[in-house]
């Protein structure tokens, strides 16, 4: 069975789904009829932008670190199972992401075992310093957005193209 | 005047809080507060914690309080409302500060960084301070995407 060729959307609740919503409404009919588009989401994401979503535990609490840190096994054992079922449907060309956090495991697991491109969108609410994830993003995306020119000299080899 | 206080999808009970409390005195502003999954309940004035047509609040508004989320900020300048933004900083980083700097610098909206200079922005600078009109520029980030894929293309 040859795997379908899919791009994986990553995003979270709030502004990062906001970010999605827009970066989405910006592609072509062509992108879309060369790959599948499959969706990994925080639950708790008000937007379902296809059938083909997972919804899966978000990888850091935004209020509380102790949660974060309690919930690291659950984390964990959602993100291999969601992996093994990527794995095994899937071809995954690209990920695409605008945050937050949850795009890293995915990201590093992709680009090390599947030579999967990742683009990121670092979010529009950072003018003046990295985000937890764009900090890590940074390092190991193929393509990364700022979308403010004042993060030129905190990402300088990032891609500046406006604002969502 | 019409006042909505919207604190977006997360919780900011201390700037709710506040507002139940001062802003009650204010006899001529009618105010609405969005309050997420606050705790709080306001006693003085009406609330709700989401709405489908949270536009239409948007639209009968003539100033809005609002957290630093920058998904609601954007929203509202392209809807060139008039802002009073208040960051929260309950979150795990501060990361509402930035947006709220980036506004105050550029004179996009009145910037309340301590809660309590809620009161001297309403009765002062609401009235006194002209902000400048933020312009939305086109941006290419989804057509830069699709070209890199469908360059790259396995």
């Amino acid at each position: 069975m040859t795997k379908e060729k899919v791009i994986l959307f990553i995003y979270g609740v709030g502004g990062h789904e906001e970010q999605m919503k827009r970066l989405l409404n910006g592609f072509s009919e062509c992108l879309e009829s060369k790959y599948k588009y499959v969706f990994l989401a925080e639950r708790g994401a008000k937007y379902k932008f296809s059938s083909n979503t997972i919804f899966t535990q978000e990888l850091r609490n935004k209020h509380s670190l102790l949660k974060s840190i309690i919930h690291l096994p659950i984390f964990i054992y959602n993100l291999l199972t969601i992996l093994f079922s990527l794995i095994r449907n899937y071809k995954i060309a690209f990920i695409v992401s605008t945050g937050p956090g949850l795009v890293l495991p995915y990201s590093i697991f992709f680009k090390i075992f599947s030579k999967t491109k990742i683009i990121f969108v670092e979010t529009w609410s950072r003018f003046y310093s990295k985000s937890f994830s764009g900090k890590f993003m940074y390092k190991i995306a193929d393509l990364f957005f700022i979308q403010s020119e004042t993060l030129k000299s905190v990402y300088p080899k990032a891609k500046y193209s406006g604002r969502l | 005047m019409n006042i909505l206080i919207t604190v977006g999808t997360t919780s900011f009970d201390k700037l709710i809080k506040f507002c139940d409390l001062e802003l009650s005195k204010y006899t001529h502003f009618n105010i609405i507060m969005q309050i997420a999954q606050g705790h709080y309940i306001p006693k003085n004035f009406q609330y709700f914690r989401f709405s489908n047509s949270i536009d239409n609040y948007y639209k009968n508004a003539d100033v809005i309080i609002c957290h630093a989320g920058a998904g609601t900020i954007y929203k509202l300048l392209e809807l060139q409302k008039v802002l009073v933004v208040v960051p929260n900083l309950n979150r795990v980083d501060n990361h509402q500060l930035e947006i709220t700097r980036f506004l105050a610098e550029n004179n996009f909206a009145f910037c309340c960084d301590k809660i309590p200079d809620l009161v001297s922005i309403i009765e002062q600078e609401l009235n006194e301070k002209q902000l400048s009109q933020y312009v939305k520029k086109s941006n290419t980030i989804s057509n830069d995407i699709e070209g890199y894929i469908l360059n790259k293309g396995l």
